[in-house]
């Protein structure tokens, strides 16, 4: 049986931990490529990981897929294991750049559910967690989507870091023009985490995202399930993880149906 | 028919809120003769018995004689059941709930022009309040009283909606054309830097402390924490840290401060009142915000160079407070899975390094080691 409480706990833990760390670390510099300019590495990235693994361990024996050492885990499992999906630093680019959108996040799912999540802001001393896995927190202070209607939303997306498909990443960018257009404005923060959990907060009404690695979205998506806001996340098919749409219910299905519209739709359709 | 009138002829008074001061406190400074009263609140069982029975019973405590007052109710409303249009002409509405749900309330009254009066304990619900309803005629009130929202046994076998307030003075910054009440109109000066400083430090600082301190104890009423004589201490100590601060750093009078104190300080100790530490406790995140009554009041002591022993006894009590029917039930969770330094920092938001952050972070095993044996040295007793 799976402790969602002890779950919520060592997570909570291990992000704030992990966030100190990063706070406090001086040399920001890039210290490896992972085949992409955006996709970087930092010695911050490495520390904050080792952290946050030993904080889990404490718990149950859960398979921890973590970013900067994933294994071979699969990236969508279709069993009913709880696993950890860790990811140290998401916006490393901002960070290693002196930018304050960068988050530490730790998501539980059982199975492809998005059951227990942490994601520490700590530039901007934002703390966006689960208790259990039932209810959404912005630094202790419960969190509920609202509605909103889809002309008057403000949206973020987020793209891999590996650019793919040319073709398919030209229909991606003409969705994020569409947005941007329809729209209050349509944002790219840099952390897919901390998009999905601004929503939480309404201050997005919703978050859109390609072949995101699960590690960068778990922790939030748990956040934003606990919140109220509608999850629409399937296998990618521009390449490994997830794509998603997350947020106030009439503003997903707008996105959702722009993304079909310009040939980008989220999953296979 | 009440006392002789057609009681739907008789000017609304709507109070949204049927707690301490709007069931208990209100009906005692209101013309009932006069006015009818209209309630609207989302507990059902007061609802209903409200509808039901169409009165209560309200106590009141004077020169330590408890009175007692049969208070009718006109109409009874849960939010979701309540039409304002039905009461356009109302007199006055006042929104007696805490500030959390202040924006709630005043959602109700969009739409009209009624004058609104926010009774609890929040200036700067003001501003939300008239945002919401879109009009300009929210007034802010300070009730220099305390109510319990319950009542001893005994007389809950009477009337289960029984409640007991003290007499008390509701002040008001606005008077309000047609309402035949028994209030104080004060300047806005007089009431936000005399009465809501003295309320907000010298009474809600302490009195908080204390429910907090009760809790530990095991305590139901507040009466019956300020009986334990360490307890009774500390909340003195706490109030003359507030009272010597506010004499350094506002100009207000240090007879009324000294008289405010001592006032208060017999409040708490009234047994008459039977204020239940639930209700006083509750949501110690709100109390422990950072403009509030006990981290803002541990600033302001900070600030001025003196070091308030009693009210950080007071902020550990309160993030020790875990109850299970509480809104902020999750502060114990937080507490466990979070370091000190920072729970200071994403909760409480308190800035690292600065000093009330090290001193929790560096005494608080230290302060809660002393709460222990404050709690043990009584329970010996």
């Amino acid at each position: 049986v799976t402790d969602f409480k002890l779950a919520s706990t060592l997570a909570l833990r291990a992000v704030t931990e992990a966030g100190r760390g990063l706070m406090e670390q001086t040399d920001r510099t890039v210290i490896a490529t992972k085949g992409a300019h955006r996709d970087v590495v930092t010695e911050a990235d490495v520390e904050a990981q080792a952290l946050i693994l030993k904080i889990l361990r404490q718990g149950q024996d859960f398979p921890i897929i973590a970013e900067e050492d994933p294994g071979a885990a699969s990236l969508y499992p279709d069993d009913n294991q709880p696993r950890w999906f860790v990811d140290p630093l998401d916006g490393t680019v901002n960070y290693a750049h002196g930018l304050s959108l960068f988050s530490v996040s730790a998501g539980l799912c059982v199975g492809s559910a998005f059951a227990v999540g942490a994601v520490c802001l700590p530039a901007l001393t934002e703390l966006y967690f689960t208790q259990d896995d039932q209810i959404s927190y912005l630094n202790g202070r419960p969190q509920k989507v609202a509605p909103a209607l889809y002309e008057k939303s403000l949206i973020a997306v987020s793209f891999s870091g590996k650019r793919g498909d040319p073709e398919a990443r030209k229909r991606q960018y003409q969705v994020f023009g569409a947005l941007n257009d329809e729209t209050r404005g349509c944002l790219r923060t840099g952390s897919a985490a901390i998009n999905i959990c601004y929503v939480s907060a309404n201050r997005l009404q919703a978050a859109l995202g390609y072949a995101a690695k699960l590690w960068d979205v778990a922790g939030a998506l748990a956040v934003a399930r606990c919140a109220g806001a509608e999850l629409f996340v399937k296998p990618s098919q521009y390449g490994e993880g997830v794509d998603y749409i997350v947020g106030s219910p009439a503003v997903v299905a707008a996105v959702r149906a722009r993304c079909s519209a310009k040939g980008a739709p989220i999953g296979h359709e | 028919l009440i006392n002789g009138q057609d009681d739907t002829k008789r000017p609304v008074i709507l109070v949204i809120g049927a707690g301490a001061i709007g069931r208990g406190f209100l009906p005692w400074i209101l013309d009932l003769g006069y006015h009818r009263l209209v309630f609207v609140d989302s507990n059902r069982d007061i609802i209903s018995q409200m509808r039901e029975r169409g009165s209560y019973i309200s106590y009141r405590v004077r020169n330590n004689v408890l009175e007692s007052h049969r208070v009718e109710v006109s109409e009874a409303y849960l939010p979701e059941d309540f039409d304002v249009s039905k009461f356009a002409d109302a007199t006055a509405c006042f929104i007696c709930v805490g500030p959390r749900s202040a924006a709630a309330a005043g959602k109700l009254m969009r739409g009209t022009q009624i004058p609104l009066v926010l009774a609890e304990n929040d200036s700067g619900c003001v501003d939300i309040v008239k945002s919401v309803v879109g009009h300009n005629k929210v007034t802010f009130a300070v009730p220099d009283v305390i109510t319990s929202n319950s009542a001893p046994d005994d007389l809950l076998l009477k009337d289960t909606l029984s409640v007991i307030t003290e007499s008390g003075v509701l002040f008001m910054e606005t008077e309000i054309a047609g309402l035949h009440a028994d209030y104080k109109a004060l300047s806005h000066d007089e009431l936000l830097h005399t009465q809501w400083v003295a309320k907000l430090y010298i009474h809600n600082t302490p009195h908080c402390i204390a429910a907090y301190l009760g809790s530990l104890v095991g305590a139901r009423y507040l009466h019956q924490a300020m009986q334990r004589p360490r307890l009774d201490e500390c909340v003195a100590g706490a109030m003359q840290e507030m009272n010597t601060v506010l004499k350094m750093n506002w100009e207000i009078p240090h007879s009324f401060l000294d008289w405010y104190a001592e006032k208060e300080l017999s409040r708490f100790r009234c047994e008459l009142l039977f204020d239940p530490i639930s209700r006083v406790a509750r949501e110690p995140l709100r109390k422990l915000e950072l403009s509030g009554r006990l981290i803002g009041a541990a600033q302001i002591c900070l600030a001025h160079g003196l070091r308030p022993k009693n009210i950080l006894l007071g902020i550990v009590a309160a993030l020790m407070y875990e109850k299970r029917e509480d809104a902020d039930t999750h502060l114990g969770f937080m507490r466990r899975a979070l370091s000190q330094r920072d729970l200071n920092h994403y909760i409480l938001g308190l800035r690292s390094g600065e000093a009330l952050d090290l001193i929790l972070c560096e005494h608080f095993d230290m302060l809660s080691r002393e709460l222990n044996s404050i709690v043990n040295e009584e329970e010996a007793a």
